[in-house]
């Protein structure tokens, strides 16, 4: 056997022990003292691999129980649950925001009629306009202004009321739904969106003394039914 | 599952696979060089061992069985978490304190050794570790790494030499042959 066979035998495997193995060790003082050596280095990388199995083990089928909890599966639930409300929440105020945003603009762009005056419109031009949203007023209000306008693309009737507080405009909105009343400020502007039935009615005003008296006036005369 | 088949179950692993925990915690660890994830692939190993305890017919078999399940579960730790690279020294000096010493051995000695094993390539470390620390014969080596006989003993043949070298027993033999172009 030669040298170089020799070594990458036993460099493969320090425990071979063939005849022909054996014999080229004890003939070879080179590859014998080479063969020492990987002999010992295979007892110091034994001797060093030796870590003990650490203690913090848990049995898998604990594990996988707690995985089957309920308490983890509601946890969990409660979560999405969160994290949909929280989304939701954040989404409807965004849409609310822009809604609110569009009103004012639209107010802003008729502010010259939001005028304080003792001019007032015919009860019956009042009816009709406010009939185009389907609603009818239970009593009549001090309309000064009765136009139809359109907000994204539905036709809402715009009222321009007189108050003691000043004058306000309302906006009859067939298709924006809400639970609560909203309020906001914008261009100015004081705006608050009243749910009536399934429908809603934007009061906007110079101020929030004009808007409050504009929120009752809503609550007192409009029967709005679906 | 029935309580009575569930504990039959238990006492199956526990006869089974228990007793391999060692040997697959020093394999991993030696295979990730990290004690934190080495206890964390065990963890999974063996959670994954006991959801498909049912396909290992043959109880002889069931530490090779854990490794693949390691090896695997190694391969896709890191794939999902992409742990950091660790530096061999920083390494080092943390599984100092870490990993204790069992035996009566120089420390300072077992510790150069173990930095010595850790900057091995890792397709040579890995099978220096299965035949040493698992007594796995080059057959059983080439079957768990998918490669041949012939590159086993290659790589073992490196591994050695190449420590011989870092711990000053001697030269690298195997950089002479790889220089030849021998092998």
């Amino acid at each position: 056997m030669e040298h170089a066979e020799f070594r990458r035998l036993f460099g493969a495997n320090p425990k071979r022990n063939e005849p022909d193995v054996l014999a080229h060790r004890s003939h070879c003082d080179e590859c014998a003292r080479y063969a020492a050596d990987l002999e010992r280095i295979d007892q110091m990388v034994s001797g060093a691999l030796a870590v003990p199995a650490p203690a913090n083990y848990r049995k898998p089928w604990e594990i996988e129980q707690e995985r089957r909890s309920p308490l983890r599966w509601y946890a969990i639930a409660a979560s999405v649950v969160l994290l949909l409300t929280i989304g939701g929440g954040t989404w409807l105020h965004l849409q609310r925001d822009a809604l609110f945003a569009e009103l004012t603009k639209h107010a802003n762009g008729e502010i010259d009629r939001m005028v304080t005056t003792d001019k007032r419109t015919p009860e019956e031009k009042v009816r009709a306009t406010v009939a185009k949203a389907g609603a009818r007023l239970s009593h009549m209000l001090p309309v000064s202004t009765a136009r139809t306008c359109k907000v994204r693309g539905v036709t809402a009737p715009h009222l321009f009321v007189q108050t003691p507080d000043g004058p306000v405009q309302l906006l009859l909105l067939t298709e924006h739904r809400f639970l609560i009343a909203h309020s906001a400020e914008k261009l100015g502007l004081h705006a608050e969106l009243v749910p009536v039935g399934n429908h809603s009615v934007a009061v906007i005003a110079a101020s929030d003394a004009a808007v409050e008296q504009g929120v009752r006036m809503v609550n007192q005369s409009f029967d709005w039914a679906p | 599952m029935t309580g009575s088949r569930e504990r039959q179950k238990q006492q199956r692993f526990e006869a089974l696979c228990e007793p391999c925990r060692g040997d697959v915690f020093r394999f991993v660890l030696w295979l990730c060089r990290s004690q934190p994830v080495a206890e964390e692939v065990v963890q999974e190993t063996f959670l994954r061992a006991w959801r498909s305890l049912d396909s290992l017919k043959d109880g002889e078999s069931a530490k090779s069985w854990l490794l693949t399940i390691a090896r695997r579960e190694h391969a896709r730790l890191y794939e999902r978490k992409r742990h950091p690279t660790v530096d061999i020294d920083e390494l080092s000096a943390a599984d100092s304190s870490a990993l204790a010493v069992t035996h009566d051995r120089d420390p300072d000695e077992v510790q150069d050794v173990r930095k010595a094993i850790l900057e091995l390539e890792p397709e040579h470390r890995e099978p220096l570790v299965m035949q040493v620390m698992m007594g796995y014969s080059t057959e059983e080596i080439a079957r768990q790494l998918g490669i041949n006989e012939g590159a086993v003993s290659t790589r073992l043949f490196r591994a050695r030499n190449r420590l011989r070298a870092r711990l000053g027993l001697g030269p690298d033999e195997s950089a002479r042959e790889d220089v030849d172009g021998t092998r």
